[in-house]
């Protein structure tokens, strides 16, 4: 656990340089955004997160990290897992904060004080601030999304090499096209029935619940990523 | 303590060594019992290998030039020390024997050798007294 | 005496490439210059030194621990510097410094700045934009800083200007000077080894062609040279690398095999380079005999 501890603030200060600055922009412009436009806004700070992963793989190639690993008195698959977990909790602490605006956004209802209260667009923004189902709902889609393809993208990248993300993105759409064009297409043939989604739990209590289960499994899915790609690297030579 | 390490000198670096320290215990300017730099410290200071240093504390050791304290160092040996007298002596002998042939090839008698020796003596004597 | 470093019968191959039977010890306390062409396996031994290659078979240890199973304890006290810098490019100094603490229990900032200062190392540039000299002292100074006992340089001085290799030396000079420490120095420029490596290991084609003081080198071969007509035909047979020129040859020789040689043919002392260049040869006889 300390090793991981270790190189996720190893990694965390490699793309630092690189990401301080726009994750700040982001994270202010959403701010203001979201508090005088829409709570929602707030679900785009999950890009700021984003901002402290991309770096990574093209420091780690530039810089010769492969040598440094073999070199730091870290067990090596720990440095693998260390990076799925550095995916979470990014994601994680963006979805933090987002809540966090979005609340103080939703509550302190700031709209009203723009100009022309009675105009089209005013109107249009103060819907925003009366309905507080879809807020949450749009920040853990945010982190789930975020979180699943950076995870992904991750493992993939590590097992297969850097150079072929385009290929594997390409690849990967394709499938998931491909197979959600076949589900649509037995549904609507009526060969398998029509998926029906489950109903929200109602209570508040439900709801919080049900976020904390959705964030714990996305916990366990980039566990779960780091061990297959620890697992499969280990066999590697540096 | 000077050394001076010539690296394209045909003398292996440790035979360079022990000569110029044999030299300044010899002439005297390396006072008895003076403490020599230790053989990490000398292998530092010039640049060489530990086992060069090592290697020519040890003959000057054996040769009797140097002593060895447990857990101190290397120090210059006493004058009246029996292998350095000895050495010296040889050294002397060395000397004599050459001279002696330099002097009967340019033909002159036995005589006339120690006549030679005997003004060098004095000459010495005189120089220093 | 005890070894820092011990290498038992390393075998590695990869392709066409082999490691063969790779055994070696450097004793604590000393330098060792570990020597040979390009290809001739120092990385792989050097990776496999790192658990960075996994070895066929053999055993390493380093400071009497095993190199697989105890390479975390090892690496706590071990010291690398590669020919190119290993460390974010994009940072300076300063974050560098902040990225490699928390990693080493013995780490000591003030260690490690107050030899940055003594290198002249500027603190606050991106460390990608240094040159190779600076880049290596850097990589020292990482060494330093968590108090490695071994050094391992992997042809650090490839590319170097000669003043920046003489610096190496001087402070490799002063890191022996405590005689619990071992530096293993890997090149194929081996006049950074002729002075003040204490052992030399020389490796060629996988295998260990010599290994032993580098006084037992110097001293155990001589470059023959004269007509080819002189040489006893019993000699020929130990001729290392035979080259004949229009005026003569010139071949290395063991020095014990030089008792005996007819007086027209003259030797002198071989340097590590000079051996280089007649295992060299001795292989390109081999292949057009």
């Amino acid at each position: 656990m300390k090793d991981i501890l270790k190189i996720m603030r190893f990694d965390f200060l490699s793309a630092r340089p690189y990401a301080l600055a726009p994750a700040a922009i982001i994270l202010l412009l959403c701010a203001a955004l979201s508090l005088f436009f829409s709570p929602i806004i707030s679900a785009y700070i999950t890009f700021g997160a984003a901002i402290f992963i991309i770096p990574l793989g093209g420091v780690a190639e530039k810089s010769g990290f492969n040598r440094l690993y073999g070199i730091l008195p870290v067990n090596r698959k720990n440095i693998t897992r260390a990076r799925f977990i550095y995916i979470f909790f990014l994601h994680f602490i963006a979805e933090i904060i987002e809540i966090a605006i979005a609340f103080v956004s939703f509550n302190l209802k700031l709209n009203k004080l723009l100009p022309n209260q009675n105009g089209e667009l005013a109107q249009m923004v103060s819907k925003g601030f009366e309905d507080g189902f879809l807020i949450p709902v749009a920040i853990i889609a945010a982190f789930i999304l975020f979180c699943l393809l950076f995870g992904y993208m991750e493992m993939m990248g590590q097992l297969f090499g850097r150079e072929n993300e385009l290929k594997i993105i390409i690849i990967t759409l394709g499938v998931v096209c491909g197979v959600v064009f076949v589900i649509l297409l037995l549904a609507e043939r009526e060969i398998i029935p029509t998926l029906k989604f489950p109903s929200l739990p109602v209570t508040t209590a439900g709801k919080v619940i049900l976020g904390v289960v959705l964030n714990i499994i996305m916990l366990g899915i980039c566990v779960l990523f780091g061990e297959i790609t620890a697992n499969r690297l280990a066999k590697r030579e540096l | 303590m000077k050394i001076i390490i010539k690296n394209k000198s045909e003398l292996p670096i440790y035979e360079q060594i022990e000569q110029q320290i044999r030299e300044q215990i010899l002439d005297g300017s390396a006072a008895e019992n003076e403490q020599l730099p230790s053989i990490r410290q000398l292998a530092r200071d010039l640049k060489i290998s530990v086992i060069t240093t090592t290697r020519a504390y040890n003959d000057l050791a054996d040769e009797g030039f140097i002593v060895s304290v447990s857990g101190k160092g290397y120090f210059v040996a006493p004058r009246n020390n029996e292998l350095l007298r000895e050495r010296m002596l040889c050294e002397m002998e060395e000397a004599l024997d050459k001279a002696i042939s330099s002097g009967r090839n340019a033909g002159l008698s036995d005589e006339e050798i120690i006549t030679a020796l005997k003004n060098y003596l004095e000459d010495q004597n005189g120089k220093y007294s | 005496m005890e070894n820092i470093l011990e290498i038992n019968g390393l075998c590695k191959s990869y392709g066409d490439f082999s490691l063969k039977d790779v055994s070696f010890a450097l004793p604590k306390g000393y330098i060792m210059g570990f020597v040979g062409q390009n290809g001739s396996g120092k990385t792989t031994t050097i990776r496999a030194i790192l658990n960075m290659a996994k070895a066929d078979s053999g055993k390493i240890s380093v400071f009497g621990l095993d190199s697989v199973t105890d390479t975390i304890a090892i690496k706590e006290r071990l010291g690398v510097v590669f020919d190119e810098l290993y460390l974010a490019n994009h940072l300076n100094v300063r974050q560098i410094e902040q990225q490699l603490k928390p990693f080493y229990k013995d780490w000591s900032t003030e260690d490690f700045f107050r030899r940055i200062k003594d290198f002249g190392l500027p603190d606050d540039k991106k460390v990608g934009a240094f040159s190779k000299g600076m880049k290596m002292k850097l990589m020292i100074a990482v060494a330093l800083s968590h108090k490695a006992e071994l050094i391992v340089l992997d042809e650090p001085t490839s590319g170097l200007d000669p003043v920046a290799r003489d610096e190496l030396l001087d402070i490799l000079s002063e890191y022996i000077e405590d005689e619990n420490r071992g530096v293993l120095f890997s090149t194929h420029i081996t006049a950074d080894v002729e002075r003040i490596a204490d052992y030399v290991t020389i490796l060629h084609n996988g295998k260990v062609w010599f290994t032993g003081t580098k006084d037992e080198l110097a001293e155990g071969y001589a470059v023959l040279k004269g007509a080819e007509a002189d040489i006893p035909g019993a000699l020929k047979e130990k001729l290392i690398g035979f080259h004949n020129y229009r005026n003569g040859f010139e071949a290395l020789i063991k020095t014990a095999d030089l008792v005996g040689v007819p007086s027209p043919l003259e030797y002198e002392k071989a340097s590590i380079d000079e051996i280089l260049v007649y295992i060299a040869k001795e292989d390109k006889n081999e292949r057009h005999s």
